[in-house]
């Protein structure tokens, strides 16, 4: 495990912040943290950082505790907060020209080459900059630090739809480049498309972890009956729950490969027949909304 | 040692320290300039009329300020100097933890391979050297105004010399009604060099300054709380000093104000009287037998109490939690 923590926990006074979180990030996955605001996500990555003095329990990134060895753990990792507040007297060419002389082996020249491919004008001054162009000027210096771990905190919160998809795929090529990406976001759709397992917190805690791999395969197939449903053959046992019978209407759910049932719903007295994929969004609003998911 | 941290921190600093070095040696250059163009005797004059008034107050004899070491060293006490700075001192001060946390911009710093003891060290030198700047640039504005003007003076009054015997016999009676002023370079009055235990107690009082507002940054979120504090105090202890010099009743409130330590004029006046005793340590007698520590043991009060708020300050920020920016 590239980043570990176990019963990590962070309390205000009464309010418990987070509440014994324990998971693992394994080297050159990308994990996403999902959650409603107040959750505990941006204070567990200020734990993973050091910034905040755990209540109890440890975080560790590569076997360094992140609290009483941060600067080691900080030589390998490159974060960007939510709100990225950089130096406002300086260009923003000035700005990644500091972030790469503040560590080894930073690369200004790549820093550029990120700044480029954000569409982002270096040469104004940070305090004329709009938050979206000092979040893609974050973003530059974070990815072009050549660390094994990136925190982002919600990278894309303040870019327009296009710009969202490009930090996807720089997310995707630095997962190509053998980094670990520890992300937390709102937009469901970029977590899903880019990682390979999230967690849902809740009130503090995590309330579920998700390979995004298993969910993918999941589907929900919606359908008018129009005759009496038969029992499913034996040989797909397991591989399907019917979930919803009332008022004429159908829901199959597929916890697996859906190519084995087609043969079998071809036969069965359906109409209007829809299949979509489970989704984040479902899984979310089951820990969050108290919905009807699947199991 | 980090290059781009200390670039930062100067860049940050750098006008502000330019803009007062400027002042504060003008300011003292204009000085001089005004005690050149006031004659000793009308001086003397001026002081002689106030002196029952001001003697509780004043921690030299009346005979030193009629020195001209002793009118430039009031110089140093002038509100206008100390102001500047207590605006250096509280100004940086104030931005190592709260100011930078306020801004949201001490994260990104302290994501990068830093320690805190290192952000807060970085800081401390350039709010040091900042004090060293400010304290030679008034320095050299006084030097340089002392190399610069001329004292006035009045004529002495015409005399004879008694053949044979080496002394004269004034004749006040044959003076001009309206002599004119003689000019003496102001060199041959004071040395620069006098003025430097002066120098020394600013340099030590800024550091305490600098050292207590940090440590004030380093509790809180918001760099005007900070500067609120840091100024409260600091009326506080003005306020504190004046009355326990004033209130003999209330004596004792001087020596719970940090600017009580702060005697320029002091040490200017051991350092005439006694050179020896600049560097002596515990107490020394003033003025109608009143026992006053010496120049050394007062730097060495202010720089102990700036070296222990400096302690708490990097104690403090380096096990606080730090706030996400608001």
């Amino acid at each position: 495990m590239l980043v570990e923590t176990k019963g990590l926990t962070k309390r205000y006074g009464d309010f418990l912040a987070l509440n014994d979180v324990s998971f693992g990030v394994e080297k050159g996955e990308i994990f996403g943290l999902l959650g409603p605001n107040g959750a505990g996500k941006t204070t567990l990555l200020r734990c993973l950082l050091g910034f905040l003095h755990p209540s109890a329990g440890t975080a560790t990134v590569a076997g360094l505790d992140c609290y009483r060895e941060s600067v080691s753990v900080h030589r390998m990792l490159a974060y960007l907060p939510g709100d990225a507040r950089l130096f406002r007297r300086l260009s923003g060419k000035a700005t990644l020209k500091f972030f790469a002389q503040m560590r080894k082996g930073g690369d200004f020249a790549r820093a550029m080459d990120y700044a480029d491919r954000l569409e982002l004008d270096t040469r104004r001054r940070v305090a004329l900059m709009s938050t979206g162009m000092r979040q893609k000027l974050a973003l530059a210096a974070t990815l072009s630090a050549d660390v094994p771990l990136m925190i982002l905190d919600e990278p894309t919160s303040n870019l327009d739809p296009t710009m969202r998809s490009t930090v996807g795929k720089l997310v995707m090529e630095a997962r190509k480049l053998g980094r670990t990406v520890l992300f937390s976001s709102h937009v469901m759709s970029e977590v899903e498309d880019v990682c390979d397992r999230v967690v849902i917190m809740r009130r503090g805690q995590v309330v579920h972890t998700q390979v995004m791999h298993d969910l993918r395969r999941r589907h929900l197939i919606h359908a008018e009956l129009k005759g009496p449903l038969p029992e499913a053959p034996e040989e797909l046992n397991g591989q399907l729950e019917i979930r919803n019978t009332s008022a004429g209407h159908v829901t199959i759910e597929t916890p697996g490969e859906l190519a084995p049932l087609l043969g079998w719903l071809a036969t069965l007295p359906l109409a209007e027949v829809r299949v979509e994929p489970v989704g984040l969004q479902a899984l979310y609003d089951f820990y969050h909304h108290d919905t009807a998911t699947p199991t | 040692m980090n290059t781009a941290l200390w670039k930062k921190t100067f860049g940050e600093a750098k006008w502000l320290l330019f803009t007062l070095a400027l002042g504060i040696f003008l300011f003292a250059f204009l000085r001089i300039w005004l005690v050149s163009q006031v004659e000793m005797s009308r001086f003397a004059e001026i002081i002689g009329q106030l002196w029952s008034d001001l003697e509780k107050f004043s921690l030299v004899p009346f005979s030193h300020l009629l020195t001209y070491p002793g009118r430039i060293a009031v110089f140093y006490n002038e509100p206008m100097v100390v102001l500047m700075i207590s605006i250096w001192a509280i100004g940086r001060g104030s931005d190592v933890v709260s100011g930078e946390i306020g801004r949201g911009t001490m994260e990104m710093v302290l994501s990068q391979p830093v320690s805190r003891l290192q952000v807060m060290f970085t800081q401390a030198v350039v709010g040091v050297v900042g004090i060293a700047v400010l304290c030679t640039a008034a320095w050299m504005g006084t030097a340089a105004g002392i190399g610069t003007f001329k004292a006035r003076e009045a004529p002495p009054p015409p005399a004879i010399r008694v053949p044979g015997f080496g002394f004269e016999i004034p004749l006040p009676f044959l003076a001009p009604a309206d002599p004119e002023p003689i000019r003496t370079p102001l060199s041959e009055k004071v040395s620069p060099s006098a003025l430097t235990p002066a120098t020394l107690n600013l340099a030590a009082l800024g550091f305490f300054l600098l050292a207590m507002t940090t440590m004030l940054s380093s509790f809180d979120r918001y760099r005007w709380r900070t500067i609120g504090i840091a100024v409260t105090i600091w009326v506080i202890m003005s306020i504190a000093k004046v009355v326990g010099m004033a209130v003999e009743s209330a004596w004792w409130l001087q020596y719970l104000s940090f600017f009580t330590p702060y005697s320029p004029e002091w040490a200017v006046y051991v350092g005439v009287r006694n050179p020896e005793d600049i560097w002596a340590l515990g107490w020394l007698t003033g003025t109608g037998d009143r026992q006053f520590l010496s120049p050394l043991s007062n730097i060495l009060i202010l720089l102990g109490l700036g070296t222990a708020c400096y302690t708490i300050a990097a104690t403090v920020f380096c096990r606080r939690d730090l706030p996400a920016p608001l």
